[in-house]
């Protein structure tokens, strides 16, 4: 399937101006945001088409969009747990294991081509969703630590680290980060047409062809996902940094 | 052995800008039961848990003056905190077992500490002095979270004296148990304090009173609708206490209560 910018162009106004033409008549509020939201989607999807077709021609490019992609996901999911520089290395190592084991898997068993065009896509996936889990985790074993914290406590009383006292939540906490993609993929294409799926059809692909792949992606989350959340409850610290801190430090001033 | 386990020495502790227990002075000996008393509010349990640093994991909390456990200061930079909370068990008022079976629950404090040979040994001898054997042998792999209040409170006190402490700090211990289960636990503390220097928070009198070889009276001192701190009124024998307080507000609070 061929596009055309300006057939394409004309349809995006088309399809802009009928959502702000709907909320101005029924008076709804947030008109702004779908202005900037369609524009942040405009740049930022020109953006990444311009890279990505340079790293189409250029695939150790690669490599860097990559990492930096890691990176980022990295910062923003720490940032969501409210963790320190400590816990962010610790995410990051989540996320990097976590996608890496999956990639390498689909690219060694040839199920997706080793090139830059079928891997970057499905790498970048990957980490996107690692990135939802480590931050679905991470919040959860916290929350669940300060909603019990007289059993975190009795652990503590022991002698456990706050780290040991954190590793009995842990499970608890991956468990339930791992629903919303098992919802998902249990309903895949009964509820709604997956992402890849859809791409693939639009693309001209056979419907056999885009189930396989979407296959490979949907699987391949739950094994990324299942990674990242064990990693993730198991590195970050149990505690907000305000408190986790406080073990073996200080606190006399007298 | 005798003498003293815990010396505090002008111990003042403040949550953010609270001040919650102003400077109290006063040793814990070693063996039997000291009873911490006062009304609610009056920094009990802020003190208590200064002595196996439980505070650290309250926001903003902070101790001034010296607190020597055993004659090293429990808040040197580099004391070793798993050592002190091995040595310094606790029981909290609200029975919080782990949920795990029953065995596991006693086992899991020996097994950090690196223990791999005799688990099961030890799980039955906890058990035992801790009055609970009997009622839970037929089945350990039970979940702890099945048992009766009681018997929780029972098992958490089997699962402190599973990594072989010297001190057991108890926090209203029986706070949420009916008189029965009250009684074991009273009777249970009287021969535990033969081996072990127990320090009980209690807000009740007569049970100071009843198991309790030295009792120290705390009141909150009030500046006024929102600023108090707890202090120590008078601290010493269990008897004296009861039968000859020396201060008019201990004399107050011991006698308008019975
Ligand atoms: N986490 C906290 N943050 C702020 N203030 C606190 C905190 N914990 C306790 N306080 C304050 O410190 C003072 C002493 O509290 P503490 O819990 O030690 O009293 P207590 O004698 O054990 O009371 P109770 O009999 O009700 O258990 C109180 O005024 C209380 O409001
Ligand atoms: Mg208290």
């Amino acid at each position: 399937m061929e596009v055309e910018p300006i057939r394409t162009g004309i349809a995006l106004v088309l399809l802009f101006s009928g959502a702000f033409a709907v909320m101005t008549v029924s008076g709804l509020r947030f008109r702004k945001e779908l202005v900037i939201a369609s524009l942040r989607a405009f740049v930022q999807l020109s953006a990444v088409a311009l890279i990505i077709a340079w790293i189409f021609t250029h695939p150790q490019g690669a490599v860097v969009y990559l990492a930096v992609m890691l990176l980022v996901a990295a910062y923003t999911s720490n940032r969501r747990i409210g963790g320190d520089r400590r816990d962010g290395l610790g995410v990051l190592l989540a996320i990097f294991l976590g996608a890496s084991a999956t990639v390498s898997i689909v690219a060694l068993t040839g199920a997706l081509e080793f090139s830059a065009q079928a891997l970057l896509p499905f790498s970048a996936q990957m980490i996107g969703g690692a990135m939802t889990t480590a931050s679905l985790a991470g919040v959860r074993l916290r929350d669940d630590v300060r909603d019990q914290l007289t059993t975190f406590e009795g652990y503590v009383a022991l002698g456990a680290t706050y780290r040991q006292a954190g590793r009995e939540f842990a499970g608890r906490a991956s468990e339930r980060s791992l629903f919303p993609t098992l919802d998902q993929t249990k309903s895949a294409g009964l509820v709604t047409l997956p992402g890849a799926f859809v791409g693939m059809l639009l693309g001209g692909a056979s419907p056999l062809a885009a189930a396989q792949v979407q296959l490979l992606v949907l699987i391949g989350l739950l094994l990324v996902q299942a990674i990242t959340a064990v990693v993730t409850t198991r590195l970050i610290s149990p505690l907000p940094p305000s408190l986790g801190q406080n073990a073996g430090q200080p606190r006399v001033a007298a | 052995m005798t003498g003293d386990v815990f010396t505090l020495d002008h111990v003042s502790v403040t949550y953010g800008d609270v001040l919650a227990l102003s400077d109290v002075s006063m040793t814990i000996n070693r063996l039997g039961v000291t009873a911490l008393i006062g009304p609610s509010g009056c920094g009990k349990s802020t003190l208590l848990r200064t002595l196996n640093r439980m505070n650290d994991l309250v926001a903003g909390a902070h101790v001034e003056g010296m607190v020597l456990f055993d004659g090293v200061d429990v808040h040197a930079p580099d004391r070793d905190l798993v050592e002190l909370r091995r040595r310094v068990g606790m029981v909290f008022q609200k029975p919080n077992v782990f949920p795990m079976s029953v065995r596991d629950n006693v086992a899991y404090g020996p097994a950090l500490h690196g223990r791999r040979d005799g688990l099961d040994d030890l799980v039955e001898r906890s058990l035992s002095r801790a009055g609970l054997w009997d009622e839970v042998k037929d089945d350990l792999q039970r979940s702890a979270t099945a048992l009766s209040v009681g018997q929780q409170q029972r098992l958490v006190i089997a699962r402190c004296l599973a990594v072989e402490p010297e001190v057991i700090l108890m926090d209203e211990p029986t706070a949420s148990l009916d008189p029965v289960a009250t009684m074991a636990i009273e009777s249970l503390t009287r021969s535990l304090a033969q081996d072990f220097t127990i320090v009980l928070v209690t807000h009740d009198l007569r049970q100071a009173e009843r198991i309790s070889d030295r009792t120290a009276f705390f009141m909150a001192h009030v500046h006024d609708e929102k600023s108090r701190h707890g202090e120590l009124v008078e601290y010493g024998s269990t008897e004296a206490i009861f039968t000859d307080p020396q201060h008019p507000r201990t004399r107050e609070y011991v006698h308008g209560r019975r």
